[in-house]
């Protein structure tokens, strides 16, 4: 009896620690739009080029892969991406709409399970949309690293509210312009969202530029929309 | 000689070396080309050759040197709505030179530290560890400039700037230090007094500008070679001179060759700049600065009390980076020293030679003082420095370049104390040939030069004057009579009993008679033989002036009665100088009179004043500055007056141009003298309109100038 005991007994831990090392985990879920790794209350763009990477620890179920978006309390699914199968663990799927999203708050859910049946689903709330009104930054840009190196260059970093032309005016404290950075509407640099452009810490006329601090505006679709201060410090 | 110039060349190789070796880690910015008033910012920062704005010490520190007293000026700035700079300047003038001293700075803060985010977006935040960083630029500046004389003036300034940067913050402070030399000139052309020229140099040694603490980098801080130009277009002392009336307009054009400077380009910029002022306290500016993206400045200036307040507006396309410049200056009038004297108080007074000395030679002396100055630093002569022997506040100076003829020297001197200034005086002298029995100190020596430089006492074939000599009746009434330029015609029966029509003075004596300068004698004669006295004389050559003869009640000599019957004319003549050659009580009226008495006496006379005057006169119309003659004017007629009451004119004039032979009034030539450089001739007038054409002529008798004037006698 005692024996019988002890089998049953040692049956349920050796069955409890199996199902803790071999339970199949969900898979996750990346977004991004535009190609920058999206995340919640980011402004998106009204015509955004939405990819959901979906990475799971065992193969997916690729025909399980679902996506929808909502506004307000309209949700649409969208039937409309594409797949792309990196491996039996990994899938990308991509939806860019074929007409412009109306400006508002959304919601953009995706759904996936793997073959051992464990369903996980994603989604990343509040993504706003403004693609009516003039082009506003949200926050104020930064760079980094800041200080930085002149010799090694800084990222500026912006929120747009639309995609918008954009130029990068860097000043020196006399108030000369002593580079442009010009990015297009719609490309890396003129995304709505978050932007990164990288300035190599040269003037227009090839200088490196020496220690001290540098102005610079963001200038969108014409109208100056943020500003920030940096430093260069050569150590 | 040759070690000298090897060191020299070992030195600028070692000079340029230096600048070769040293290897920056980038450029930085360096405010001391960017300091600048609002009235300079408003005129496009083209200042180069602006005098005396203190503003302009960073851009050339020679231009202090011309203002007149201490003055200070503040200027501020905010750029980019959060960065502000400061200006401030001033200078002050020493015995010894002018001390300027200049300060930019410009500081700002609130630039962030940040991190990328740890989450997987790894996006740029804030670092909420670190406090913000501040950054801190300025610079000092101490200038001296100094004016020397170069055909003009000619300001040379040097000055030595420390440079000062700091950055603050965690993990990033350090501070840069470093010191330079500016150079600048500025010169103004004594002939072109609305034109000024400016050169500057900045930061010579290109010194880099060294960190220590959390960077140990060498920045450059870059320079620039200036050249520019102003031209005082209206107003006091401009090209235009007053033909705008009040109107006051300032132009400048500049050019600058940055060398290393923090910019988007480091090509040659120009930059133009205008100043009007439509009135003495209020300046419009406008400027054009091809360095800045805004291209046009815009300024007003408003002066009152010796305070200026200056403000530029600078408009950049990208309108955050609008700039309001506003400036503040104090020149306050130069404070006079205690025993400070009125204005016109300093007269330069030339003690010798006497105005409108006759001399021989090429060279004179000349002595003179300044009153009531107590020091005299230069002594210019017709616009040349001379070497003069100063004692004091008097001084000897040669002045070794006399013209043949008539020569007009301006005497300049510049006071060192109890103020700074210049005075000026003006010396007359006539060169001519030496008369061999005139000598230097025989007292009618001046009189006579002059009336045989005039023509009317030409002297005799052998080169004597006879100065000695007595003058009789005929050849005194001649030599009025030419003086007034009556017109002699010939006679037909014989004007006095004694004088046939045939006698060679027959001519001179009936007119003389019939203008009222001589009577003759009741029984009909003239005698024209008989020596003048000093009485007759007297009488005649009152008559000759055209006198009003007062009564007289008492006699000014001893030896003569209240009751002569020359004394009116006597009288007459001692007031106007004519008998000053006399010494003592005595005028020995009964006296033959001498041809040198005379010419002294004649040289006393309104006709013969003006005449002399003549001689020195300036030019008075546009026909006076051709080449051919200088002057060319009318006495007693010297302005555009056309109507006289006058029986002559005398037409006097000087010649500058050695293609001139001759000249010809109306028609007639004068045969000058080989190498004579004036020339006057008596014209007489007849009732009614007179047309007088005087031309130069040149080989062959050719026209080179000429000049025709109209005279109406009443």
């Amino acid at each position: 009896m005692k024996r019988a005991v002890l089998a049953l007994c040692l049956t349920l831990i050796f069955l409890s620690a199996g199902a803790v090392c071999f339970a199949a985990v969900p898979p996750d879920f990346e977004l991004y739009i535009n190609g920058i790794r999206a995340q919640n209350n980011d402004t998106i763009s009204s015509t955004p080029s939405i990819e959901v990477r979906i990475i799971g620890t065992s193969s997916l179920d690729a025909t399980s892969i679902r996506m929808a978006y909502s506004r307000g309390s309209a949700t649409t699914e969208v039937t409309d991406f594409t797949k792309d199968i990196i491996s039996s663990t990994e899938c990308r799927i991509y939806y860019k709409p074929t007409s412009a999203f109306d400006d508002g708050t959304y919601v953009i859910f995706s759904y996936a399970n793997n073959f051992s049946g464990e369903p996980a689903s994603f989604e990343a709330t509040g993504l706003r949309i403004l693609g009516t009104a003039a082009v506003s930054l949200q926050g104020n840009p930064l760079n980094y690293p800041n200080p930085f190196d002149p010799s090694s260059g800084t990222y500026i970093s912006y929120y747009l509210t639309k995609n918008s032309s954009i130029s990068i005016n860097i000043y020196d404290l006399a108030g000369d312009n002593l580079i442009k950075i010009v990015r297009s509407a719609g490309t890396s640099g003129g995304s709505a969202g978050y932007n990164e452009v990288f300035w190599d810490g040269t003037t227009g006329s090839g200088q490196t530029v020496g220690n001290g601090m540098y102005a610079y505006l963001i200038i969108a679709d014409g109208a100056v929309t943020g500003k920030g201060k940096m430093v260069a410090l050569k150590r | 000689m040759i070690e000298k110039n090897v060191c020299k060349i070992i030195l600028t190789v070692v000079f340029v070396c230096t600048q070769w070796i040293i290897v920056y880690a980038g450029t930085t910015l360096n405010p001391s080309l960017y300091a600048f008033g609002a009235r300079q910012i408003g005129m496009g920062r083209a200042t180069l050759a602006d005098k005396a704005d203190p503003n302009n010490i960073f851009s050339n520190p020679a231009s202090l040197d011309f203002s007149k007293n201490w003055q200070i000026s503040g200027t501020s700035s905010n750029l980019l709505g959060d960065v502000h700079q400061t200006t401030a300047a001033g200078s002050f003038k020493t015995d010894f030179g002018t001390i300027g001293i200049g300060f930019v700075g410009l500081s700002t803060a609130n630039s962030f530290p940040t991190v990328r985010e740890p989450s997987v977006t790894g996006r740029i935040i804030l670092d909420p560890s670190s406090e913000a960083i501040g950054y801190d630029n300025s610079v000092l500046m101490l200038s001296y400039s100094k004016r020397v004389e170069f055909h003009g003036d000619l300001s040379l300034g040097v000055g030595l700037k420390t440079y000062n940067q700091s950055i603050s913050g965690p993990y990033s402070s350090s501070r840069g230090t470093a010191m330079d030399l500016d150079l600048g000139a500025l010169y103004c052309p004594e002939d072109l007094p609305w034109l000024s020229a400016g050169f500057s140099y900045q930061n010579l040694l290109s010194s880099p500008l060294s960190w220590n603490g959390a960077s140990s980098a060498n920045d450059s801080l870059g320079g620039a070679i200036n050249i520019g130009g102003q031209v005082h277009l209206a107003g006091k002392n401009s090209l235009l001179e007053d033909r705008l009336g009040e109107h006051d307009i300032v132009g400048a054009l500049d050019m600058e060759l940055p060398r290393n400077v923090l910019s988007s380009s480091n090509g040659m910029f120009f930059r133009a700049g205008l100043e009007w002022k439509p009135v003495q306290t209020i300046a419009l500016r406008l400027g054009y600065d091809q360095s800045s993206d805004s291209g046009f400045n815009y300024g007003i200036g408003l002066e009152q009390s010796q305070f200026r307040f200056d403000y530029a507006y600078k408009a950049d396309p990208v309108s955050a980076n609008n700039s309001h410049i506003f400036s503040l200056s104090y020149a306050p009038d130069p404070e006079k020293p205690k025993n400070a004297k009125k204005k016109g108080d300093y007269v330069l007074k030339i003690l010798s030679p006497a105005d409108k000395t006759s001399v021989t030679d090429e060279a004179i002396k000349i002595y003179a003082v300044v009153e009531n100055a107590h020091k005299i630093s230069r002594v210019k002569i017709n616009g040349k420095d001379v070497m003069p022997l100063v004692t004091g506040n008097s001084f000897e100076a040669f002045w070794p370049s006399l013209e043949d003829g008539a020569n007009v020297i301006k005497v300049e001197a510049r006071i060192a104390s109890p103020e700074t200034g210049s005075v000026v005086s003006t010396l007359n002298i006539l060169r001519a040939h030496a008369i061999k029995d005139v000598k230097g100190d025989y007292f009618a020596k001046d009189p006579i030069t002059y009336l045989n430089k005039l023509g009317l006492m030409k002297g005799y074939s052998d080169g004597s004057f006879k100065p000695e000599q007595n003058i009789n009746r005929a050849e005194l009434v001649t030599l009025l009579v030419k003086a007034k330029g009556y017109p002699i015609a010939p006679l037909s029966k014989k004007p006095f009993t004694d004088m046939p029509a045939s006698n060679w003075a027959a001519g001179f004596a009936s007119v003389a008679a019939k203008e009222g300068l001589v009577k003759g004698y009741p029984d009909g004669s003239f005698k024209p033989s008989k020596n003048v006295s000093r009485a007759e004389a007297a009488v005649i050559i009152s008559r000759f002036s055209s006198a009003s003869l007062e009564e007289v009640t008492f006699s000014p000599y001893t030896d003569v009665a209240a009751d002569n019957w020359a004394i009116k004319d006597i009288v007459y003549a001692k007031k106007k100088g004519m008998l000053s050659y006399i010494i003592g009580l005595g005028l020995e009226p009964n006296k033959n009179i001498t041809r040198g008495e005379v010419a002294y006496m004649l040289s006393k006379t309104p006709l013969i004043q003006a005449s002399i005057e003549a001689v020195f006169s300036l030019p008075v119309s546009k026909e006076a500055v051709t080449a051919e003659a200088k002057y060319v004017d009318f006495v007693p007629l010297p302005d555009r007056e056309i109507r006289t009451s006058y029986n002559a004119v005398i037409a006097s004039g000087k010649i500058t141009s050695a293609e001139v032979k001759d000249i010809a009034i109306n028609g007639k030539r004068l045969k000058l003298e080989k190498g004579a450089a004036s020339f006057a001739e008596t014209i007489p007038l007849a009732t009614g309109i007179n047309t007088i054409e005087v031309k130069a002529l040149g080989n062959g008798m050719k026209d080179l100038f000429r000049m025709e004037r109209k005279v109406i006698k009443n």
